[in-house]
């Protein structure tokens, strides 16, 4: 028996912390029902819902679900986005919630990654994780591929039926994405579900984290490494980078030591960056840090060390003191 | 008080991975040849909780360890940090990267322990290497506990758990009724201590548990994914390839020279973005 192909669905909360909402999800929903034959829906909640919906309507969404008037929680809590779009998937529209063969998308940040995973145990269904790229097999199945093992190890995960969730970050590729030019327009269907308060935590104290511009969607991340081991190199990195409008990252060991904090950390385990260019200093390259930049972006290095791994993976490089660089760097700049 | 640290050994990230004997790089976890380690995200896991010990020494901490289980030195190294009970779960060939096996296999594997209800679960914000933050949000979700997700560190408020996390571009302390799972992630306020030399010798000496979490864990209750339906993960290397074609240009010269030619690259480079 041939399984009904699977139909897509993005999951977005548009947040008030961002002037644009990543809309990778819906892109990624609409490809694959286009590859697939089937159809992309979206579910949208958030401040920015009404942007988020203009956005999502010129993608070709074939419908779209909003939830209205909810703009009382601040900040918002995965808990109770999640309780919100699980309330929303069972007042969809009339034969959508009982469908379950859906593969369920959102963006790849922690807060959408929290409300997929805790949606994928809710539902039963298979969560496919942080996916590089995902597409639809020869069988029709949904195959997505993703990074393990420190980035040394490529894992292609394949599902026939949903329930399924899967992240998706910025650049995520869909094979064979066909563009389709005409299609019906997208339905929009706006509900009302209130917030449920009970699945909030009760917020003690709340600080912003940092004053400096932060490394998503940066055109130029300036990265320190283990090897800076000194604060007084991340205060030189903060310099650069504002002289270059650009944004200051970090390698774990790097977090580890207390230099920059784990909101910066770029790698597998911490951010994935898109800039144009990404100057690495006092950072080795392994494949862990490295799986965190895009494949497009330009690789700069300053190493002490010439036999370090980055120089093989870098467009320009410097054998040298970062110590001595860096300061020169920032005098150069500045004139 | 009762904190269990569920861990998950990573395949040494200093060493190259050799492809097991078998063929199957899904079977590194039993391959001999590969050393495992904590990640740091589990070591800050395990930190918090001799923390919680140092601070009320009534605190009984137990340590659970699924991937690397088998690593006779990885199961020392997290007996030489003196829990309460130490004990590993082996995964299943078939189960592995599947937190819903996770959220039947431990509650299995502790049945039938004298050990009281656990009041505060801890895990690495990645669930070893075949996890990228999926796990435990998901098993939380699958016990019904209340979830907080990359938390720096963690203390006792009352009946209650106070957590410092990073949420957005925040950092929150929040307070959550207890029992709870928490994912804890790196910070320089976690890092895990040095074990003393006498507990590392002690640890040399002790006989690790592995617990068996039998049949139940096979078997899937309704909400699970179906077992069919389960998707089975094909690993294989990935080209350990150059981003590059062309060698890296190195900058020579003096250090203003240098810095004068890497200030005109990143200008001209930051004015004429990469085409996607």
């Amino acid at each position: 028996m041939t399984a009904e192909p699977m139909r897509f669905c993005a999951l977005l909360f548009a947040g008030d912390d961002k002037a644009t909402p990543d809309l990778t999800a819906l892109t990624v929903a609409r490809a694959l029902a286009d590859q697939s034959g089937t159809t992309a829906h979206a579910l949208v909640i958030g401040p920015q819902r009404a942007q988020a919906l203009e956005n999502a309507m010129a993608l070709g969404l074939d419908d779209i679900v909003v939830c209205a008037g909810m703009d009382a929680a601040e900040p918002w809590q995965p808990g109770q986005i999640l309780a919100l779009l699980a309330d929303m998937l069972q007042a969809s529209p009339p034969g959508r919630a009982a469908d379950p063969n859906v593969l369920y998308l959102v963006s790849a940040d922690p807060l959408h990654e929290e409300v997929a995973a805790r949606l994928a145990a809710r539902l039963g269904a298979v969560p496919l994780g942080r996916v590089q790229s995902i597409g639809i097999g020869a069988s029709g199945e949904v195959t997505a591929v993703r990074s393990a093992y420190g980035g040394r190890l490529r894992a292609t995960q394949r599902v026939q039926t949903g329930p399924a969730t899967a992240s998706v970050r910025a650049g995520a590729t869909a094979p064979g994405d066909n563009a389709v030019t005409k299609r019906n327009p997208t339905a929009v269907h706006e509900i009302a579900v209130p917030i449920a308060d009970e699945s909030a935590f009760e917020i003690v104290a709340c600080s912003q984290a940092e004053i400096h511009a932060p490394v998503d969607g940066a055109s130029i991340v300036v990265s320190g490494g283990r090897g800076i081991g000194d604060p007084a190199g991340f205060e030189l990195l903060y310099d650069i980078a504002l002289q270059l409008d650009g944004a200051v990252g970090a390698s774990l060991p790097a977090v580890d030591a207390g230099l920059a904090p784990v909101a910066r950390q770029v790698g597998q385990s911490g951010k994935y960056v898109r800039p144009d260019i990404y100057l690495a200093v006092g950072i080795s390259g392994t494949p862990q840090h490295m799986a965190g930049i895009d494949p497009l972006t330009r690789v700069v290095a300053i190493n002490a060390d010439p036999e370090a791994p980055i120089f093989g993976m870098s467009r320009v490089g410097i054998v040298g003191d970062w110590k001595q660089i860096l300061p020169a760097l920032k005098r150069t700049l500045s004139e | 008080m009762h904190v269990a640290v569920l861990l998950c050994g990573v395949a040494d990230p200093r060493r190259p991975l050799a492809r097991p004997a078998t063929g199957k790089w899904l079977d590194l976890i039993d391959a001999p040849t590969t050393p495992f380690k904590l990640s740091p995200f589990d070591e800050a896991a395990l930190e918090v909780a001799l923390k919680l010990r140092d601070r009320d020494p009534s605190v009984r901490v137990t340590a659970l360890v699924t991937d690397g289980a088998g690593d006779v030195a990885l199961m020392r190294t997290v007996a030489s940090f003196r829990p309460d009970f130490v004990a590993g779960i082996p995964t299943p060939a078939d189960r592995r990267a599947d937190p819903d096996w996770l959220s039947h296999a431990i509650p299995a594997a502790l049945n039938g322990l004298a050990a009281p209800p656990v009041d505060l679960w801890l895990m690495g914000r990645e669930q070893g290497d075949l996890d990228d933050g999926v796990a435990p949000a998901f098993i939380a979700e699958r016990w019904g506990l209340p979830f907080v997700g990359l938390a720096l560190a963690v203390q006792r408020a009352g009946h209650a758990w106070q957590c410092d996390r990073i949420f957005g571009n925040q950092v929150q302390t929040i307070r959550v009724p207890g029992p709870v799972v928490a994912s804890v992630t790196n910070d320089r306020g976690n890092r895990l201590r040095h074990p003393l030399m006498k507990n590392v010798a002690l640890a040399r000496q002790l006989k690790i548990d592995m617990l068996n979490p039998g049949d139940t864990a096979m078997h899937t209750p309704a909400g699970s994914a179906a077992i069919g339906q389960i998707s089975r993960i094909a690993l294989e290397p990935l080209e350990s390839g150059r981003r590059t074609k062309s060698p890296c240009r190195m900058l020579e010269g003096s250090v203003a020279d240098q810095a004068q030619a890497l200030a005109d690259y990143l200008r001209a480079g930051h004015a004429t973005p990469v085409q996607s």
